[in-house]
């Protein structure tokens, strides 16, 4: 097998930092829409933060979700914003070294892991939107038939007087895209790399 | 053959006079819809600028949308206000205090915006106490008047609150001679023991605090209004005078008498030379300043013993008069500083007065005579131009940004416009009626915005539905873009509007609060969450540190008071969102309700004099659920023995 040449293995490069903007940009954006809020009112969820859109956005949204009895979103006590910076960090780490050894095998493995732990963190992320969306306070002020609130996975979904939208952000589009350019470039290279190898 | 020739001359006519009726209607229409779509403001729009009218006798300062005319706010100022608390809640008790005690009203006239290189910067906004000389300065950031300073030796603060070209200074000169110190003299030693006085308060630079740094003390005139200069006069400030008769009695007659009365030019940067130089005296006195935390929420009244008095005898070069036909009441300075107009109430003409003249006539020593040690300049010497005919009883005068000055007529109810330079008058037009002050957005700065004049009329009488003998007060918005004047609309005011400012609405809408951050939130009895709320009993007075969130108290239920105690209901609004106030009211409170704003604490004294159960509850509906925000408070007999208890949050 040859191994991968150095200009491909820049382009990996790059897909391999780009993980690196997580910790300025946002994965996610969760958007409440009413009339009594034109200024705007929503969420942005980092791979270490829950922040609001705008200044009070995360407490204005705690206290009207205490109608409908749901807990607060307490951004200091989630423990996957302890671990996805963790595992951030390594995939970058195991996608520099699989580069250094130049096997195509260790980059296909890093993908691969990359592409899990993303699998992995939106199943995460949708558990965790079911249980602030069903576990509720049953003396809560306000009921429905259903008990149940969760926002939208993708998509917009009208909850009461709010029309919730839920969609990735800057940050989560951008490695989303990076991976699967990572995923093209791979085949591509690998189609061309056993074309190579017939013609010695 | 000829009967039939005469019908065709009536039908002709007729035809004719329908003609230009229809015609007539039809452009009245036009003119109308014209109008009203200049005015219009379309819902959920915003205004193109701020105006800020005095509310006169109420003591208050109402905000406008202009060219709208739509009511947005009433600042308290001078005044207590049960709308939201100001001037009962314990926390604005101080702004309202004096060396006469607590005094919840005065006579507020004069608007003044804080200005930088002479052009309104939307920062500060300043108004007079006339009848208990004060000066009020609100933070244009939350509308809310943030410092009142009191002003000694002075008598009907009118020429006041004027202000200097970068906010300086802010000058409150005495409208009454008075004898300065106060004494019981006879009414009719006028001439020998009554004295003007003119107070320069300094503003700082950042924070807007003020500070009385001098006074000057003057002949015993009425020094009724002011302005500052712009440009090359910047450092001169101009006080219309009358009564230089010195009458004390029957002033429409006898202050009427002399020809001409005086226009007091100040050297204010002499006088700071002099200050520096130590040529004043300083005199004891008494006099409160007051000062609004907005932090804490909470203000604060001390007294000041000493101010520092400046003579015009010790200090040559400070003063010069300048006489004037007749009564003069608006001193007004063009946008250049070059131009210093008096509107003598009683003459048949404008006079106009030229700035580098006057500098020049002060060199020359030009001076008719002397006035104790103030030399009075030769009238034609100082002379600019006169602008004749322009009507009757002119007032005051503001400018466009095209050369042009606009003067209220008060007898013949008009608005003049007149050319700078030439003098003559091009355009009038009728208000409705009796016109005092009028405003052009920026007129009295260097940078006009002259799109619109706006009448302060004294009159109202048909021009709205009747309203029994206490008619509204009324302004009247004109258009002032093309060649001619043109009446767009009337909208009723609140209180007498004496004078009004107004700025472009983006300059002072960038800088405004929605919230007052909880963190910031350094009031002591402030509670930064539920857990916090308490009840605390020291002796007979009851602390209650409560907290509003949607939709409840904390505590609710609160037992253990007695009749004879003293509660303070410490309301802290934990909200942290735009435009969440919390009311609240006891059952039997004896002053107001309070109004909370998000971040904000406010306490309410109450006094329950029976026993019983007492309710408690948000006067502003804040939710789907602000009927279920209450709460009950157990009063019990003095002698009971009984604890204070109350529900804790889980």
């Amino acid at each position: 097998m040859i191994d991968m040449n150095n200009k491909i293995r820049v382009i990996f490069a790059i897909i391999a930092l780009i993980p690196t903007t997580l910790f300025i940009l946002p994965l996610w954006h969760i958007d409440f829409d009413a009339p009594q809020f034109p200024e705007g009112l929503g969420l942005y969820i980092y791979i270490n933060d829950i922040q609001g859109t705008r200044e009070n956005a995360l407490e204005t949204i705690n206290n009207l979700n205490h109608y409908i009895g749901m807990q607060k979103i307490k951004p200091e006590e989630v423990p996957e914003f302890k671990i996805i910076p963790i595992v951030t960090i390594s995939l970058i780490v195991i996608g520099l070294i699989s580069l250094i050894l130049k096997k195509r095998i260790f980059v296909f493995i890093w993908l691969l892991i990359f592409s899990l732990s993303g699998i992995v963190g939106l199943i995460d992320y949708y558990l965790w939107q079911q249980e602030f969306g069903h576990n509720l306070d049953p003396n809560a002020i306000i009921k429905t038939e259903t008990q149940s609130y969760d926002p939208p996975f993708i998509g917009s979904k009208k909850i009461m007087n709010f029309t919730v939208s839920s969609y990735p952000a800057s940050g989560g589009i951008l490695v989303f895209s990076s991976l699967i350019a990572g995923w093209i470039l791979f085949y591509l290279e690998s189609k061309i790399n056993s074309k190579q190898e017939l013609i010695e | 053959m000829k009967k039939n020739y005469y019908l065709a001359i009536a039908v002709a006519i007729i035809a004719i006079v329908a003609y230009f009726v229809s015609c007539k209607s039809s452009s009245d229409l036009a003119g109308d819809v014209d109008a009203a779509s200049k005015v219009y403001v379309a819902p959920g729009k915003y205004d193109e600028f701020y105006g800020f009218f005095s509310g006169g006798f109420s003591g208050q300062l109402s905000v406008y949308g202009i060219p709208s005319g739509r009511l947005l706010k009433v600042i308290p100022v001078f005044s207590q206000n049960p709308e939201n608390g100001w001037g009962y809640s314990e926390e604005t008790k101080p702004m309202l205090e004096t060396s006469y005690g607590f005094i919840p009203w005065d006579d507020a006239h004069h608007p003044a915006l804080s200005t930088t290189d002479g052009i309104p910067d939307g920062r500060w906004i300043f108004i007079n106490g006339n009848n208990t000389p004060r000066v009020a300065r609100i933070d244009l950031s939350s509308f809310k008047t943030v410092e009142i300073i009191e002003i000694p030796f002075s008598a009907g603060n009118h020429s006041s609150p004027f202000l200097t070209e970068n906010t300086e200074y802010v000058v409150a000169g005495t409208r009454f001679s008075v004898p300065i110190p106060n004494q019981d003299v006879a009414i009719d030693t006028y001439k020998d023991n009554f004295k003007g006085s003119i107070s320069f308060i300094k503003i700082d630079k950042a924070s807007g605090r003020m500070e009385l740094a001098f006074q000057l003390l003057v002949p015993g005139f009425n020094y009724d209004l002011s302005r500052a200069g712009k440009n090359a006069s910047h450092g001169w400030f101009f006080f219309t005078s009358y009564n230089t008769e010195q009458a004390h009695t029957l002033l429409e007659v006898n202050a009427s008498q002399n020809d001409k009365d005086f226009i007091a030019a100040v050297n204010w940067k002499l006088a700071e030379e002099y200050i520096k130089q130590g040529k004043f005296k300083e005199v004891s006195t008494r006099y409160r300043h007051n000062y609004f935390d907005e932090k804490t929420h909470t203000a604060t009244s001390n007294e000041i013993n000493k101010v520092k008095v400046l003579l015009p005898q010790d200090c040559p070069g400070m003063i010069y008069y300048i006489p004037v036909p007749k009564s003069p009441h608006g001193c007004d300075v063009d946008p250049s500083g070059e131009y210093i107009v008096a509107g003598g109430k009683l003459a048949a003409l404008i006079p106009v007065f030229s700035f580098s003249k006057m500098l020049k006539a002060i060199e020359e020593k030009k001076f008719d005579k002397e006035i104790d040690g103030i030399p009075v300049l030769n009238y034609e010497a100082v002379l600019a131009g006169e602008v004749k005919e322009p009507g009757l009883g002119p007032l005051h005068t503001e400018f466009d940004d095209k050369g042009y000055g606009y003067t209220s007529m008060f007898l013949s109810s008009e608005i003049v416009k007149w050319k700078i330079g030439t003098w003559e008058v091009v355009d009038r037009v009728p208000t409705y009626y009796s016109i005092g002050h009028l405003m052009i957005p920026g007129g009295d700065s260097k940078k006009p915005w002259g799109k619109y004049v706006i009448a302060l009329n004294k009159i109202t009488k048909d021009r709205y539905l009747p309203t029994g003998p206490e008619l509204t007060q009324s302004a009247q918005l004109y258009d002032i873009s093309g060649d001619k004047m043109k009446l767009l609309l009337d909208f009723p005011t609140v209180g007498e509007p004496h004078y009004a400012q107004a700025i472009p609405a983006e300059i002072v809408m960038k800088n405004a609060k929605k919230i007052y951050p909880l963190g910031e939130n350094n009031h002591p009895y402030a509670i930064k969450s539920e857990k916090d709320a308490r009840v605390i009993r020291e002796g007979n007075i009851v602390r209650i540190y409560i907290s509003t969130i949607r939709s409840h108290f904390m505590p609710d239920n609160i037992e253990g008071i007695k009749v004879g105690d003293i509660v303070y209901w410490h309301v802290t609004n934990l909200e942290q969102d735009w435009d969440i106030p919390h009311g609240f009211a006891v059952k039997g409170a004896e002053n107001a309700e309070l109004l909370i704003m998000p971040g904000e604490t406010a306490t309410l004294k109450w006094t329950p004099k029976s026993p019983g159960v007492y309710p408690f509850y948000c006067t502003d509906f804040c939710s789907a659920l602000h009927q279920e925000m209450q709460g009950y408070v157990k009063v019990s007999p003095a002698n009971a023995n009984v604890v204070i208890s109350y529900n804790k949050a889980n």
